[in-house]
């Protein structure tokens, strides 16, 4: 017997007991990386397509199948579903096998979530451009894809769930979020997409719909990403979390707190006061939480700072952190009244909910696609390290143009219809923050494709002339290092 | 290489501090915001008996999350607190030397 993260195991050559199948099936995560690189592409490229209709240069002008809106479904949902969804479930199939040492339920249900994600992807992209997305935010998935969407994801949770609950004793901070974020998702994905459709209607949908877009990123993208870091970084760093005590209060902390959350996007609405307060109150109090979990992380890089030059993912993971702490202190502020009243319905909101959704989880995703892609196409190095630095630094660049950006326009918005000015004037004020919008886009998808392809040439095998950087190792580690 | 079980008195006043200082106190404003809910729910006042199905969603998670917490206080899941995290780093080693592969980065 031995002790591991995740409890005791019975097999002490860490394989499984059940036959010659291997722990990780890493042609599964190889899959779904390659699908959500694929995903991110078309999603970024969606976007700057209904940017350019605030410039009133929309190059598929006519063309109802291609209008401007559906694009911007495409953009959110491709988000979503597509690229983050996809890289979870790869990670998922990395993470969940070697913490607990037994594989998922089962090789022919993995296999089968893949393609059947994929189509339900394809089927969500067809049926948003041909007019059949519903009228709720980030829920557009037509109707008759939501029950294959749901079943999806039950089956999602059986198979990684199954070799979780198989673990005795104490678990890794990271099997809590992800046990939670599984059942979380699924239902958040059916109180979302069937409360409103069918039994509901008025501001109680409307409340339903706030909690929907709100636990989709508290209850299924924060667990799965948290989990994912707490997992990664100790990992990187070649050191133990800092208190994992302090990890399990940031886990309780979000579970009782974030799901009264999403009520905060309604204020000034006719729902009832105490649930806007209350939603006001909770979200302070998940600030909170987050502060535990950024305390946490960077305690844990306290005497290995120079990881930050010199090791990218490194970078991608603290650089998500910044902002995320920074996109946390602002929600605690901008889901007051007082701040309602000037950036509610402005660009203020969609600045943070890029910095959030990308600025965030899309780097912590690019900093562990960085670490794991090599591995899982079975090379040492990566085609071009150079190539990682402008990849970084364009998107770091970028993302921080389009939040500054965004969040001044939300303001110039806010205080100009609060001064009652003419929509056409404030329009016409919004124009040049819009067009800076767009070219830090295209820097952020230009980057972008500078990552994909290297993974490309990384896939190919090929190698870049550049002299090969050593290896960031800690003193003592070196062994483990060497290729 | 990864066995220091031991919490440092700074983990333990940090740990401490924010159970204290941050979720006390939101965990009051909850109950407070509970009391009104139920105030509405039992029609003292008509204000928002239509949100009664929304804010139950949330008490069914909470309700859910409760549950976890007491059955894993019951079986053992909190003591040790910090052991979790060292076996986790010395069982990626370990496989990582099995499958005779690098650590990149």
């Amino acid at each position: 017997m031995m002790n591991t993260a995740a409890g005791s195991i019975s097999d002490p050559t860490l394989g499984t007991t059940d036959g010659d199948r291997p722990l990780v099936e890493v042609k599964l995560v190889r899959w779904h990386f390659y699908m959500g690189i694929i995903f991110l592409l078309v999603s970024m490229l969606a976007g700057f397509l209904y940017s350019m209709q605030f410039l009133q240069h929309y190059p598929l002008k006519g063309m109802e199948l291609f209008s401007p809106g559906r694009w911007r479904f495409v953009h959110t949902n491709g988000v979503a579903y597509g690229f983050i969804a996809n890289i979870f479930l790869g990670m998922l199939h990395w993470v969940v096998p070697r913490l607990t040492s037994r594989p998922a339920a089962s090789r022919a249900l993995s296999y089968f979530i893949f393609f059947a994600w994929q189509a339900i992807l394809v089927a969500t992209v067809i049926g948003l451009l041909t007019g059949q997305a519903q009228a709720l935010e980030w829920g557009e998935t037509p109707t008759w894809v939501d029950p294959v969407a749901l079943l999806g994801l039950i089956l999602v949770a059986i198979n990684f769930m199954t070799p979780i609950m198989k673990v005795s004793g104490p678990l890794y901070v990271t099997m809590w979020y992800f046990m939670a974020a599984f059942v979380w998702t699924v239902l958040v994905y059916a109180m979302g997409n069937f409360l409103p459709e069918y039994h509901m209607n008025g501001v109680a949908a409307g409340a339903i719909g706030g909690l929907f877009i709100h636990d989709l990123v508290g209850l299924f993208v924060t667990p799965l990403g948290w989990g994912m870091m707490y997992y990664f970084v100790p990992i990187i760093l070649r050191k133990p979390i800092w208190s994992h005590g302090l990890s399990l209060v940031g886990f309780w902390g979000l579970a009782f707190f974030y799901p009264l959350n999403g009520i905060h996007h309604f204020l000034y609405t006719p729902i009832p006061m105490f649930l806007q307060y209350g939603a006001v109150i909770s979200t302070i109090a998940v600030e909170l939480v987050v502060t535990t979990v950024i305390v946490n992380f960077f305690m844990t890089l306290r005497g290995s700072g120079d990881m930050l030059r010199s090791s990218v993912p490194t970078r991608w993971f603290y650089t998500g952190m910044v902002f995320y702490f920074t996109t946390c202190l602002q929600c605690a502020f901008q889901t007051t009244l007082t701040f309602q009243k000037i950036i509610h319905f402005t660009d203020w909101v969609v600045g943070h909910a890029h910095l959030v959704m990308f600025g965030v989880f899309g780097f912590w995703m690019l900093g562990m696609l960085v670490y794991l892609l090599p591995r899982v196409m079975g090379r040492t190095r990566w085609y071009s390290e150079s190539l990682h630095e402008w990849h970084y630094w364009i998107t770091a660049i970028s993302m921080l143009v389009m939040f500054f950006d965004l969040t001044i326009a939300g303001l110039v918005q806010g205080y100009m219809w609060k001064e009652l000015a003419s929509w056409e004037s404030t329009l016409r004020a919004s124009t040049p923050f819009w067009l800076v919008r767009t070219i830090s886009g295209t820097g952020m998808i230009f980057a972008q494709f500078i990552f994909a392809y290297n993974v490309l040439m990384t896939w190919l095998g090929k190698t870049s002339k550049e002299p090969v950087k050593s290896p960031a190792v800690e003193p003592g580690h070196e062994g483990l290092a060497t290729a | 290489m990864f066995n220091k079980p031991k919490s440092t008195p700074a983990q333990k006043i940090t740990l401490i501090a924010f159970l204290v200082v941050f979720l006390v106190p939101a965990g009051i404003g909850f109950a407070i915001k509970l009391y009104e809910f139920i105030t509405v729910a039992r029609g003292a006042t008509s204000e928002g008996t239509f949100m009664l199905v929304p804010v139950l969603n949330y008490f069914i998670v909470f309700m859910g999350m409760l549950c976890m917490l007491a059955w894993a206080t019951t079986n053992g899941m909190f003591r040790d607190i910090e052991k979790p995290k060292f076996d986790m780093l010395r069982h990626e080693q370990e496989l990582d030397e099995r499958d005779g592969k690098p650590w990149y980065y």
